[in-house]
């Protein structure tokens, strides 16, 4: 099958002004892309999974056509990235900047009209397309209004509305449930999985890994602007196959972390807060094997221990692996 | 150039001024108040000048420039000239009205994060920029035009003689008031947008766009002292440069639309 995206080396570079002196400033180079390469299949949902900074929404402005990549090559729907701008633009449904990409003084029903406009849709056709996102999304009640009186819920649900307004065989999202709660979060994935049902490809970024375990068909998992793990997400977690993953919660002083990644056996471990709580995640080949050492390493450096628990791997744990690092550390380049 | 989705534009861009009456107001308070305070002075006068200060060289001066004016009587001359004056403030009106709008349109938008959606859909740079600087244009030279028709009213009414008010219908000012205002409204609006795509900062495209004021009040004080007369010639080819330069302007602003600066570095 042919994909139905390909990317194929994409680089993006940045360059950033940095002030070094009352009136001059040199340049930075800011390395957002490294040379990505993936293929998106007709049909699927592929989740483009890692912490913030970390290139996904680069790749995603890329593959809008928002921005030019500094070297590489990208195809959408058989249209060429560059060369076939507007083609792309007309074979992609894409949610950008969560519920901030709306115009707050119209009513929700003006936003939508008004991008099905941009996209030369016919009145009557565009109102009915219209309509059924409305219907779809339980828009009914509050389409009318204007924008400046929804709640951050009802924008983003209405954000994502107007990704489907061209009808496009591509959608392409981007954190789309980020300020949803956890009912309407799980609405939308209902609505995206649903669309998928209707032969719709959905490229869906995010840093949930729960999402997108519950979601997606396929990933990649990108950390510094490199893909670090490609493939279905029975597949990431199967890397692990021969790795255990132990979680420890209680408090955690730096010194214990670092004691504990110095360990023999320990393949990786990230510490990250949640809740006013630590949690250590610790992937070892043998966890059972080096547990007296590591509850010994804890202990030793003042470590307050709450709970230690084998668990199943999942993405994040993946991810830990790859990068000994967690989902929730931002890894912008300032 | 696709009209579809220039006229898109334009109509969202309305919509959103119109919904938003407190910037309704301030585009049509402004020309409004020309409107009514010369009638009002002129009317609470009883339509005398009174001493017109002129002393007979700046008198002579007016006469030399325009030789129809010389069976004027003084009071007659300085109520055309007063007249003349708040007419040329209706020239520097479409100036100074959509700046406002027209230094907000791009950085606005990025403030706002409504750029990066709109730049995904198949919008082309030249219809977004031409489709912001007419919806810019639109309200301030109705307001122009409706202000302009209220001096006329009442400049009837507080004339102080029919060739007074022949003056002030003057073909010229009505080729003026038609073609050179929203010719000078765009090209306001250009600059504003041009701005506004390459500062990214509100408060400092307004700061910028408001010292386009200045070569208009130049002109207006260059004619109140009696240096030149604005006729017929001037407003023609004023107009033919003011499109020139438009045309001009609207095409450098594409090119200077630098989309990805504005995307990646604008925070």
């Amino acid at each position: 099958m042919e994909p139905i995206i390909q990317v194929r080396d994409l680089t993006k570079v940045y360059q950033s002004k940095e002030r070094s002196g009352l009136l001059s400033s040199r340049v930075k180079n800011v390395d957002a892309l490294k040379g990505i390469t993936l293929d998106i299949f007709p049909g699927e949902v592929f989740g483009l999974l890692g912490p913030n900074g970390a290139g996904k929404t680069t790749l995603i402005k890329c593959l809008t056509t928002l921005l030019l990549p500094t070297r590489g090559a990208a195809w959408i729907n058989g249209y060429q990235l560059e060369r076939d701008e507007n083609a792309i633009r007309a074979s992609i449904g894409c949610m950008l900047m969560g519920d901030r990409g709306l115009y707050w003084k119209l009513t929700g029903r003006e936003n939508l009209d008004f991008f099905g406009a941009l996209y030369q849709i016919p009145p009557a056709p565009r109102k009915k397309q219209a309509d059924k996102i409305i219907e779809m999304l339980n828009l009914g009640d509050i389409v009318d209004r204007t924008v400046e009186t929804y709640s951050s819920g009802q924008k983003m649900k209405l954000a994502f509305g107007k990704a489907l307004i061209n009808d496009a065989p591509v959608l392409i999202l981007d954190e789309p449930t980020n300020t949803l709660d956890l009912p309407s979060a799980r609405e939308l994935r209902t609505v995206v999985h649903d669309l998928n049902e209707q032969g719709r490809t959905v490229v869906y970024t995010t840093h949930q890994m729960s999402e997108a375990e519950e979601l997606c068909d396929r990933g990649a998992s990108i950390d510094r602007g490199e893909v670090i793990a490609l493939g279905t997400i029975p597949e990431l977690k199967a890397s692990l196959n021969r790795e255990g993953v132990t979680k420890v919660e209680g408090v955690i002083p730096a010194t214990a972390f670092r004691a504990v990644r110095a360990l023999d056996g320990v393949a990786s471990a990230a510490l990250s807060s949640k809740d006013g709580a630590q949690e250590l995640v610790i992937v070892a080949p043998n966890p059972r094997a080096i547990l007296p050492q590591l509850i010994h390493a804890l202990m030793d450096n003042g470590a307050v221990l709450e709970q230690i628990s084998p668990t199943e791997v999942t993405l994040e744990d993946v991810f830990i692996a790859k990068t000994g690092r967690t989902l929730a550390e931002d890894t912008r380049v300032k | 150039m696709n009209l579809t989705r220039l006229q898109t534009i334009i109509q969202r861009e309305l919509l959103e001024i119109r919904k938003n009456r407190l910037l309704l107001f301030t585009i049509f308070l402004p020309p409004l108040l020309l409107a009514f305070l010369p009638i009002g002075l002129f009317a609470a006068m009883g339509g005398q000048m009174g001493n017109t200060n002129m002393n007979a060289d700046q008198i002579a001066r007016y006469y030399s420039l325009s030789p129809a004016f010389k069976d004027f009587s003084p009071n007659e001359l300085m109520q055309l000239i007063v007249f003349q004056q708040f007419l040329v403030l209706y020239l520097v009106m479409p100036l100074i009205i959509p700046m406002t709008v027209a230094a907000f349109s791009i950085i606005g938008e990025k403030d706002a994060h409504s750029l990066e959606p709109l730049l995904a859909t198949p919008i082309r740079t030249g219809e977004l920029l031409l489709g912001k600087a007419i919806a810019a244009v639109v309200p301030a030279v109705l307001a122009t035009w409706l202000a302009y028709a209220i001096f006329i009213v009442g400049g009837r009414v507080v004339a102080l003689s029919d060739r007074v008010f022949a003056g002030l219908l003057n073909p010229m000012w009505l080729v003026a008031m038609i073609a050179l205002t929203p010719l000078l409204s765009l090209l306001s609006v250009s600059i504003g947008v041009m701005i506004s795509s390459r500062v990214n900062d509100t408060r400092v495209a307004q700061q910028i766009g408001g010292m386009l004021v200045i070569p208009a009040v130049v002109l207006g004080l260059a004619q109140t002292a009696g240096f030149i007369l604005l006729n017929a010639f001037t407003f023609i080819a004023g107009s033919l440069i003011v499109a020139l330069i438009d045309a001009g302007l609207l095409y450098l602003a594409t090119q200077v639309f630098q989309r990805e600066k504005i995307l990646t570095q604008w925070k």
